[in-house]
């Protein structure tokens, strides 16, 4: 009753500004379409059966079929496994990178993170050229025939190198917010730099690490590309199960009930890094530039620390040499003469594909980068009933596997007024609903530093909300709108879980062509689309890095003044 | 044009909830006269900047009113007030030079390039900032930022000038200055200004009339000297300035303090024989000396500490029955020093000694 009369108070200063009701009204609407309504018919769908009438069949057959049970069991070992070792050795180079002065540190961090942008499965495809039946390693250097690196040590091998630059990327920004006159301190009342590790640093930093186990975890569980290359068919997981379920065997029930059950995992890890770590994480925002203390390492320990990034960008390097090499080699394996024809077979066949990927990146990229600082912008300076409800809804999307997002548009757009389905619309509004989350949260963070009193000092100096808007509030917040629109360009041109669903003869994508190229066996053409891949990635990067306003130095000051 | 504010009023919270209600402003009537400096001061929490956001129009009253001239306000947007106001963070475009900085109301104005050139010009030479119109905002001084958010409000003309707390984030010498600058300024160019601090120093040099407040409600208004002097309670005397308070008796129509007796005039109506009340005397209004006469001293003490402060020495000295008090002498370089420890005599004009209040 309380809530009632607030919400009504609200409403009624809406009604005042009916631009602003308008804009609530438009996100809150395309929420529901494109992220809540997509999500029921999953729900709604797993508890039906093939006939469509109410049963608890699939979830039933958890009990009765020991492989559907297996999937469940290896994707959380997998998640959790590879979580760990992600963390410990993102957590080592970021330690390095962040409290040791190495030479090249700017190009060692380039090169952790370069699978962040590459598809997901690229490493898949070099685990496969390096320690496959035919790899490099295991069968030229080697000389082990038939060594079989499907099951459990393939899609862990691969998505640890996946996904540990995720983890070295969230630790970095821990490390560095973490104030290093706080190790300074301790080493002063008498700690030795062990100490000071293990009693201030790594406790301070628990929260971070915890965090980014979680978010490793998250994106292994809902990784697509590597399990279905290196699972291989004894192990089964469950976002590449309801992926065969469903394109397989026809059963939407089924894979809906898998997609729940993956989904449970992963909601309930976000819920808890988002709701309960970030709470607690340490960090000392001061304003004043603090140089980190190099005194922290010793000699020996920064040489132990330098030799470890070393070998960790070696690997990277090797990697992706592999993808590079294999693109230009006839056919690996047997043959290593040089060769051009992977990339004309992959012109030939695949230049549709290649600008229909360019078409929905380019038109998802703005649209979500838009979307983004609008919920930021509405989120941070306004009050309106249901406001709590449009963040959480619109990360929603983020947190739930793709596997689940793309099983809810192909329920949820197959029939009149939205049929979509085989649509470049559907493609483009995946990701934009899917991405716009790390464009709002980038957002919500800038606009929560930029202090209100700038704002007001321009409403003050005779600006309406809208002037205010345009001239101040949108050039402060352009740096976080460019980096939400490189996210989202990347994730756009690489992201393969929900896409797959999608996809159809009239728009396929890059990342789908290169997993049917290595399903066929044709590693050569899927290295040639992966080198394409990654060379159009890297281009748009550079090019929307070189058309962001100089405006590096805002965010900045904006911190100096709060700082006061 | 003069600011009047008629039995203003503002709660916090939400309705829904009485326990969450917060009165932040509590029926505050005040008039702020043409090209007056009138100051708020209290401690933080007691409402004087939900007061000037009130008159600046970022926060909506819960009730009474807001004159500019005969204009009531409450309902304009803030961007239609003419209150140009300077604020604590300074609040800088961090996008923007300082010259566009200044110039953005201007250019909001659609002014000629000319006239914004000319009081541009004016502004900058009155706040010292000619040259630096192409600095960045990161390449200022404190200082200098300060100056760039005063110009960048009075280059607006504005009928109302709003200070909030906006020296509080520079160093001690420099707010010095800027006090003095503040001050002339607002002066010769004689434009209604509320200012508002919690630094009862900043308060005292700058304003016209200052305005106390406490817990939303104002605990008494007047001129710098008034406050200082005579003010009406405890709380206003222990706000502005170092006090001393007793206890004194009425006996004989005079007030006794300690074994001394004073001829105070007792005008303060209600009085009787044999009235406790609460009595206050600032520290620079007691002597202190050596005993020479240990009969007639008025009042005999201990000092029990002494804080040299270059040009005042603040002294502590314990008196039998009334406890410490504490004194301060001027130009110690020429006097003597007393040492703690040393038996010292104290004596005071009755008129410095001013009645607060009566004990019940």
């Amino acid at each position: 009753m309380k809530k009632l009369s607030t919400a009504k108070r609200q409403i009624e200063l809406l009604v005042r500004d009916p631009l602003l009701a308008i804009l609530v009204g438009i996100v809150f609407l395309s929420l529901a379409i494109f992220v809540v309504y997509p999500l029921g018919a999953v729900l709604v769908k797993s508890f039906q059966d093939e006939q469509g009438t109410l049963s608890l069949e699939n979830y039933g057959r958890f009990a009765r079929f020991g492989y559907l049970w297996d999937a469940l069991r290896n994707s959380v070992l997998v998640g959790v496994v590879t979580g760990m070792i992600g963390v410990c050795l993102g957590y080592a180079a970021a330690f390095t990178l962040a409290r040791t002065n190495i030479p090249f540190k700017k190009l060692f961090h380039l090169l952790l993170i370069l699978p962040i942008i590459s598809p997901p499965f690229t490493s898949a495809l070099s685990v496969l050229m390096l320690l496959g039946a035919n790899g490099l390693i295991t069968r030229k250097v080697l000389g082990l025939s038939d060594y079989n690196i499907y099951g459990f040590k393939g899609v862990m091998l691969s998505q640890v190198f996946t996904f540990a630059p995720v983890a070295y990327l969230t630790l970095k920004g821990v490390l560095d917010s973490l104030n290093p006159t706080l190790e300074d301190a301790a080493m002063n009342v008498g700690a030795s730099r062990w100490q000071t590790f293990q009693k201030v640093t790594l406790p301070l930093s628990l929260p971070g690490i915890a965090s980014a186990f979680l978010v490793v975890f998250i994106e292994s569980l809902a990784d697509f590309g590597n399990p279905l290359v290196l699972a291989g068919s004894r192990f089964p997981m469950l976002s590449t199960q309801a992926y065969l379920e469903i394109t397989g065997s026809f059963n939407l029930p089924l894979g809906a009930a898998l997609a729940v059950v993956l989904m449970l995992p992963s909601v309930s890890a976000f819920a808890i890094q988002r709701y309960y770590l970030q709470k607690r994480q340490y960090t000392t925002v001061t304003g004043k530039p603090t140089s980190s203390s190099s005194k922290l390492v010793s000699k020996n320990a920064r040489l132990a620390l330098t030799s470890f990034v070393l070998v960790f960008a070696m690997f990277i390097l090797l990697f992706y040499g592999t993808i590079f090499m294999g693109a230009f080699t006839k056919v690996w394996g047997y043959n290593y003469e040089l060769t051009f024809r992977h990339f004309l077979y992959a012109f030939s066949v695949g230049m549709d594909t290649i600008k229909d990927t360019l078409i929905v990146a380019a038109t998802s990229t703005p649209l979500s980068g838009f979307m983004g600082m609008l919920i930021a912008f509405l989120v941070v300076r306004f009050r309106f009933p249901g406001k709590g409800s449009m963040e959480f809804t619109s990360i929603l999307n983020f947190a739930v596997p793709g596997t689940v997002v793309g099983i809810g548009y192909i329920l949820a757009f197959n029939r009149p007024p939205l049929l979509l389905i085989g649509t470049l619309t559907i493609l483009v509004l995946n990701f934009v609903f899917r991405y716009v989350p790390v464009g709002i949260q980038s957002g919500i963070a800038v606009l929560r530093q930029i202090d209100p009193s700038i704002e007001e000092a321009a409403q003050n100096l005779g600006a309406d909300g809208l002037t205010t808007f345009r001239k101040v509030t949108l050039p402060l917040i352009a740096p976080a709108f460019f980096s939400g629109l490189v996210f989202a360009f990347v994730r756009a041109m690489t992201a393969i879980s929900a896409a797959v669903f999608l996809v159809s003869a009239q728009w396929n994508l890059l990342t789908v062509q290169i997993l049917n190229q290595v399903g066929s066996g044709r590693l050569g053409v899927a290295a040639a689309f992966s080198v394409i891949l990654i060379f159009i990635v890297l281009v748009a990067i550079t090019i929307i890095g070189r058309i962001v306003p100089g405006h590096e130095g805002a965010i900045r000051t904006v911190r100096i003044s709060e700082g006061f | 044009m003069e600011l009047r504010l008629q039995d203003l009023f503002k709660e916090f919270g939400s309705y829904d909830e009485p326990s969450s209600r917060v009165v932040a402003v509590d029926h505050v009537n005040l008039l702020v006269r043409e090209g007056e400096l009138v100051t708020l001061l209290g401690p933080s929490g007691c409402g004087k900047t939900t007061l000037l956001r009130m008159v600046a129009g970022f926060e909506d009253p819960t009730g009474g009113n807001i004159f500019f001239g005969e204009r009531r306000m409450n309902d304009a947007p803030p961007n239609e007030r003419n209150a140009a106001m300077v604020f604590q963070s300074y609040a800088i475009f961090p996008h923007l030079d300082v010259f566009e900085n200044i110039a953005f109301g201007l250019r909001l104005k659609r002014l000629a390039e000319r006239e914004i050139k000319d009081r541009m010009e004016k502004v900058l030479d009155l706040t010292g900032l000619t040259g630096l119109e192409r600095r960045q905002p990161n390449q200022l001084s404190g200082g200098q930022q300060q100056r760039v958010a005063l110009a960048r409000a009075i280059i607006m003309e504005p009928q109302l000038l709003l200070f909030d707390e906006p020296l509080s984030n520079l160093d001690a010498k420099l707010r010095e200055q800027m006090r003095i600058e503040l001050r002339s300024l607002q002066q010769r160019l004689h434009i209604t200004s509320v200012y508002v601090t919690h630094d009862q120093a900043e308060a005292m040099s700058i304003s016209d009339r200052v305005v106390v407040m406490r817990d939303g409600r104002i605990e008494q208004e007047g001129t710098p000297l008034d406050l200082y002097s005579r003010p009406k309670n405890r709380f206003v005397a222990e706000f502005i300035g170092k006090v001393n308070l007793l206890e004194g008796r009425v006996r004989a129509g005079s007030l006794e303090i300690g074994q001394g007796r004073f001829s105070v005039p007792l005008a303060r109506a209600g009085l009787r024989e044999g009235d406790r009340v609460e009595c206050m005397i600032r520290p620079e209004c007691i002597h202190i000396r050596e005993i020479w006469n240990p009969t007639a001293a008025l009042l005999r003490g201990t000092v029990r500490r002494t804080t040299f402060l270059g040009s005042v020495v603040e002294y502590e000295v314990f008196v039998e029955g009334l406890g410490s008090l504490m004194v301060q002498a001027s130009n110690p370089l020429e006097g003597k020093i007393h040492t703690v420890g040393s038996s010292v005599e104290l004596g005071f004009a009755p008129e410095s000694v001013h009645i607060l209040s009566k004990i019940d």
